[in-house]
This record gives C-alpha cells, sequence and structure tokens, in this order.
C-alpha cells in the first residue's frame, strides 16, 4: 500500500468518499434492518397467534426487504472497511454493493406501483403516487450507480493493484 | 565559476507525499462531516460545526501550511466525532421509544369480535 512515512496510506479521492458514505451507510441499514426485521418477524408472530381476517401480505414483503438491508449493509461495511486499506477484494464486494443497492431501489419502487395499479380500477391519485414512487426511488439509486461506475473505473482499479503489489 | 542547486529528491517526494496523505485525510472527514449532517439534530448540530471548522484547508494544504492544516482536521474530525456518537446515542433512544410503544399497543391488541348470528 502507498503510505507516508508515518504510514498513513494515501489513497485516490474516490476510493476515500465512497468508503465513508459506505461506512455510514452500512452501519445504519444493518442496525435498521435487524431492528425492524425483528420487528416484522414479532408481527408475523402475533399474527398467527391471533389470526385477524385478512393478513397483510405487504409484512412479508417488509420482512423480505429488511432481510436485504441488513445483509447489504454488512457487505458494505466489510467492503468500505477493505476499500480503505486499498484490497481488491473489498473493491469488487463494494461494487456489488452498489449494484445490487440500486437493484432492491428499483424492486421497492416497482413492488410499490404494482401495488397500487393492482387494484380492479386504478384511480387517478393511485396511478400518480405509482409514477411518483417508481420516480423517485429510480432518483434515489442514482448515486449507487455513479458510486458503482467510479468504483470500476481506472483510478479505484490501478489504486488497489498497485497498493499490494 | 556558476553553482547548480540540486534538488534534493528524496525531500520532494516526502514533502508530496505528505501533501498527498493531507489530501486524503481532508476527503476523508469532509464526506464524514457532511454523512454526519444526515444523522438527526446533534449531527446537524456539529457535522455543520465541523465543515465550517474545516474551511480554508484546501488552501492551507495546497501552500503547504502544514500546522494550520493539521490544527484544523484535527477540530474537524474531533466534532465529527463527537456529533456521531451523541446522533447514534440519541437515534438508540428513539429507537427504543418507538419499540416500547407500539409493543405496548400489540399487547393491548384484541381482534375485533365478530358479529353475533342471528340465527338463520
Amino acid at each position: 500500500m502507498v503510505t507516508d512515512a508515518a504510514g498513513r496510506s494515501i489513497r485516490p479521492r474516490p476510493a476515500s468518499v465512497i468508503a465513508v458514505v459506505w461506512l455510514y451507510l452500512g452501519g445504519s441499514w444493518a442496525f435498521m434492518g435487524i431492528v425492524m426485521g425483528w420487528l416484522s418477524t414479532a408481527m408475523l408472530g402475533f399474527l398467527h397467534v391471533r389470526p385477524l381476517a385478512e393478513v397483510p401480505s405487504d409484512i412479508t414483503f417488509l420482512w423480505c426487504w429488511f432481510l436485504a438491508i441488513t445483509a447489504v449493509g454488512a457487505a458494505g461495511i466489510r467492503g468500505a472497511l477493505g476499500l480503505l486499506k486499498l484490497k481488491a477484494s473489498g473493491r469488487a464486494l463494494l461494487e456489488k454493493v452498489n449494484w445490487l443497492s440500486a437493484g432492491l431501489f428499483a424492486t421497492f419502487g416497482f413492488y410499490s406501483a404494482h401495488s397500487l395499479l393492482s387494484s380492479q380500477w386504478t384511480t387517478d391519485t393511485e396511478l400518480k403516487l405509482a409514477i411518483y414512487s417508481v420516480f423517485w426511488t429510480g432518483i434515489s439509486s442514482v448515486p449507487f450507480l455513479w458510486m458503482g461506475k467510479a468504483l470500476r473505473g481506472r483510478e479505484v482499479r490501478n489504486a488497489c493493484d498497485a497498493a499490494h503489489d | 565559476m556558476a553553482t547548480t542547486d540540486i534538488p534534493d529528491l528524496h525531500a520532494l517526494a516526502a514533502r508530496q507525499r505528505s501533501q498527498a496523505v493531507a489530501w486524503t485525510q481532508r476527503d476523508v472527514w469532509l464526506t464524514a462531516a457532511f454523512m454526519t449532517l444526515l444523522l438527526g439534530p446533534f449531527g446537524v448540530l456539529f457535522g455543520a460545526a465541523s465543515l465550517i471548522s474545516m474551511r480554508g484547508l484546501r488552501r492551507a494544504i495546497s501552500e503547504e501550511q502544514t500546522e494550520i492544516s493539521a490544527r484544523r482536521l484535527r477540530r474537524g474530525r474531533l466534532l465529527v466525532l463527537v456529533g456521531l456518537g451523541l446522533s447514534v446515542c440519541l437515534n438508540l433512544a428513539m429507537l427504543v421509544r418507538f419499540y416500547m410503544t407500539y409493543s405496548a399497543m400489540a399487547a393491548e391488541f384484541r381482534p375485533p369480535a365478530q358479529e353475533a348470528s342471528d340465527g338463520n
């Protein structure tokens, strides 16, 4: 790894920025996913003990959603720690995590739109909400696409390759 | 006789390297300060204070004012870490409160009573 006399590492700017962003995001996603996933599980158990007339199917989707968020957050932290040390494995993992996050946001948007539009008669308000949900989740996935592209770029890849030659 | 100054290449390389480290540190702690801004009330307070305290860091690094840049970086880093710690504590407290409120609601929940049959 490229270091100064005191052993502090030198990284390209995108690597530093993306690693720090993912340390924050990964921590909050993993933590939120664990707590909310546990609550969703408790809610599923609660509905099993005291069945309602109709079990909301969204709870099953939310459970899967929070599980995915937890897994992505944990992988993000691991990749970010690797990228801070300019490890090629960390860079590759974080790149995958970014593509996956963009995919998760898109899935959430399309699922919401599908839920809103699946009734027999769709109102104008439901149609507008479906369009908003796809639009805003699409916008939210742009930073992840940017980070994935930057991690795939020559600057970060060369730095990782040079660091452990 | 004309004399030629021979630059000390090792010293030059060391100086460039230490400046590159300062740029890397600046990238890391500016990003951390910005992310801290998003962590709630304490995050906004300390993240903004950290960003303000790191103002002029770019000029200090490019003009090789090592002491000034190190001092600004140290102050920004301290503010980020304090803001991060306080925000995590506050968010944990809010989560515990959320959990206690909803678990109390769930404990009191009774399914709606079925309508009595009229015998037909």
